[in-house]
């Protein structure tokens, strides 16, 4: 494992759930000198079978390689943060109103309670609070668009 | 509506479920289950063309909130809601929820659920269509002990306290004399108002030996009505029912014709819309027939029905909730078949159908001719602690009872589950009793068939 951090069952199952929550069909990290493919539903898109072998630069990827996260040294999943869940099922806004400022911003730092959108369920307006605090790195899914329980909204990084 | 390819919703779990799923198939319709965090993975969600998470494990925030699944339906471009039996099945709110948005119910309208969820009104409603009820007054607050007594009184004993907004048996309590009316009548109405959100009592006179009965019906919600034989359900533990068949044996054919004109009549005043159950009991000291209720949904026995006539009852819900036609055919009083069901629950029957979810290791179901499983397990899955017990319902189909019980009976032996306890070991001793086999056993027969077994045991 040369001198690298040896991946850990903890790192792998993480990109598993990311997977299982629907964020990505497919995802390749490295660790080290072990690079770890996992894809949902079937083949790797960019699937090579060496688990390790020279890096590619992004150009000269295969044609095929259509991945959301291109495999490679410079393509490691960046922190994804901590996800915030739809606390409800129904329609995810990110203003109050059409026009309106969005409640919350990529980069906003956060506050547990702070308010970063709401969920229309059957014409109730369910705020969506982030959770935890930290820094707003993005959402996940578009304004007006349906959600599911459960599925991340957006993302928070913690560690500030 | 997507004329082309129709989008059946599927608001519940478990072996309806994976039920509704194949029917919505059948009819050339797209599958869509709503599921809670626990159910992502269930044999339903498998089978279904889409999933939609509804919400948390837990049943009263997922499954029993109608907004919930009404917001789901939308999401998921639903033409039709399935609701299956138990959860919402019979709450008007979730179909009121539905029909403004233009979505339909694969079930009865709301003011029909109104009129036969409430039992006292299901009642006059019965006596209404000329249906035979047994003798019932709704009861005072428990405080008023004098006027209790007098309506026990004219009820007679012994009596049954039922709660008025109850349903599945539950919370139902007897009463031999006025003593034991006046007892338990303040524990009934508190257990009432924490089960159901009201109190209000009745009590029904009690017929300790009797046979349950149903009809089952299908109305086109224009007041036409379509009678598919009855079914006998006496095989029950504390009012769940374990067995059923199809027909009813050792009814005579002016019985008959009453359970089933009756329920023809009771159908016809409601201009009922869909399939639905019209229960009985059968007195087998009188022979007196009494309406029980009626149950507007699927039935968790439905399938002796259709095994008997050769018909699917739920691709016919999903069609007329489409506005199609339920393409079902006028049948006889008594089917070409008869139909036998054993209900495998896990739950182990040595501790008191004590219910035992858990990891299924291995499940393993016979196939043959006359054999039909419904199931929501495979090997590897779970039984998750979150919902009821029902595993799986085995169904055998012969030409006649004599062969339909020896089927099932070997078919019962034929089935493997590891990884939890099951009913099963129960079918073996039901189904080899001399009682069973003889057919007509009353509804307490089971319960006292079995204590005297752990008895034996115990001395043994």
């Amino acid at each position: 494992m040369s001198d690298a951090e040896p991946v850990t069952w903890d790192q792998i199952l993480r990109l598993v759930s990311l997977l299982d929550d629907g964020e990505l069909t497919e995802a390749s990290i490295r660790f080290g000198d072990v690079t770890v493919e996992v894809s949902k539903g079937g083949p790797l898109t960019g699937s090579r079978p060496e688990a390790s072998r020279p890096v590619p630069s992004p150009a000269a990827s295969p044609a095929g390689a259509s991945a959301p996260v291109a495999a490679g040294a410079d393509a490691v999943l960046p922190s994804p943060g901590t996800p915030v869940p739809a606390p409800i099922i129904g329609v995810f806004y990110r203003a109050s109103s059409p026009g309106a400022d969005p409640f919350a911003v990529e980069g906003d730092d956060v506050d547990a309670d702070r308010t970063i959108g709401i969920i229309e369920m059957m014409k109730m307006m369910n705020p969506v609070t982030a959770g935890v605090s930290g820094r707003l790195l993005g959402f996940a899914v578009a304004d007006g668009q349906a959600v599911e329980f459960g599925q991340p909204l957006a993302y928070i990084d913690e560690a500030l | 509506m997507s004329a082309e390819r129709p989008v059946v919703f599927v608001a519940n779990r478990g072996e309806i479920a994976v039920r509704i799923v194949e029917a919505a198939h059948r009819i050339g319709a797209e599958a869509v289950v709503g599921v809670s965090v626990a159910d992502r993975r269930t044999l339903a969600a498998r089978r279904a063309d889409r999933t939609v998470v509804i919400g948390p494990s837990a049943a009263n925030a997922s499954y029993l909130v109608p907004e919930l699944i009404a917001q789901a339906a939308i999401q998921s471009g639903a033409d039709v809601v399935h609701p299956g039996y138990g959860f919402l099945s019979e709450q008007p709110r979730l179909c009121e929820l539905l029909e403004e948005e233009g979505i339909a119910f694969a079930g009865p309208r709301p003011e029909t659920l109104r009129a036969i969820g409430d039992k006292s009104s299901a009642r006059a409603v019965a006596v209404r269509a000329g249906v035979p009820v047994a003798r019932a007054e709704s009861l005072p607050d428990a405080a008023d002990a004098q006027d209790v007594i007098r309506r026990g009184r004219s009820v007679g004993f012994p009596l049954l306290v039922k709660a008025v907004y109850g349903g599945g048996g539950r919370g139902i309590r007897l009463a031999r004399d006025e003593d034991e009316l006046l007892a338990l009548v303040g524990e009934a109405e508190a257990e009432a108002q924490a089960a159901f959100g009201n109190g209000a009592l009745y009590a029904e006179r009690f017929y300790g030996a009797a046979r349950h009965v149903e009809v089952q019906v299908f109305g086109d919600g224009k007041g036409g009505v379509q009678v598919f034989g009855d079914r006998d359900c006496s095989v029950q533990r504390r009012h769940q029912k374990l067995i059923e068949e199809c027909p009813a044996p050792a009814i005579d054919e002016g019985r008959r014709r009453l359970l089933h004109d009756s329920s023809r009549a009771l159908v016809r005043e409601l201009g009922y819309r869909g399939a639905g159950t019209v229960e009985f009991l059968i007195d087998t000291r009188s022979s007196d027939i009494v309406f029980l209720e009626m149950n507007a949904r699927i039935q968790v026995e439905h399938p002796v029905t259709e095994e008997a006539y050769g018909v699917d009852l739920v691709a016919a819900q999903l069609l007329l909730a489409l506005g199609r036609d339920p393409e079902l055919p006028d049948v006889d009083p008594v089917p070409p078949a008869v139909a036998i069901e054993v209900r495998v629950n896990a739950e182990d029957p040595a501790r008191g159908f004590l219910p035992s979810p858990g990891r299924l290791h291995l499940v393993d179901f016979p196939r043959g001719p006359g054999i039909r499983v419904d199931t929501h397990v495979e090997s590897g899955d779970e039984i998750p602690p979150f919902y009821d017990s029902l595993m799986a319902k085995l169904i055998v189909r012969a030409s006649d009872r004599p062969h339909a019980v020896a089927a099932l009976r070997s078919a019962v032996q034929r089935t493997r589950v590891d990884g939890v306890s099951t009913t099963l070991p129960v079918f073996d001793a039901v189904l080899d009793h001399a009682d069973f086999v003889a057919g007509a056993v009353t509804t307490t027969w089971f319960g006292e068939m079995w204590e005297a077994r752990d008895r034996v045991a115990e001395e043994g």
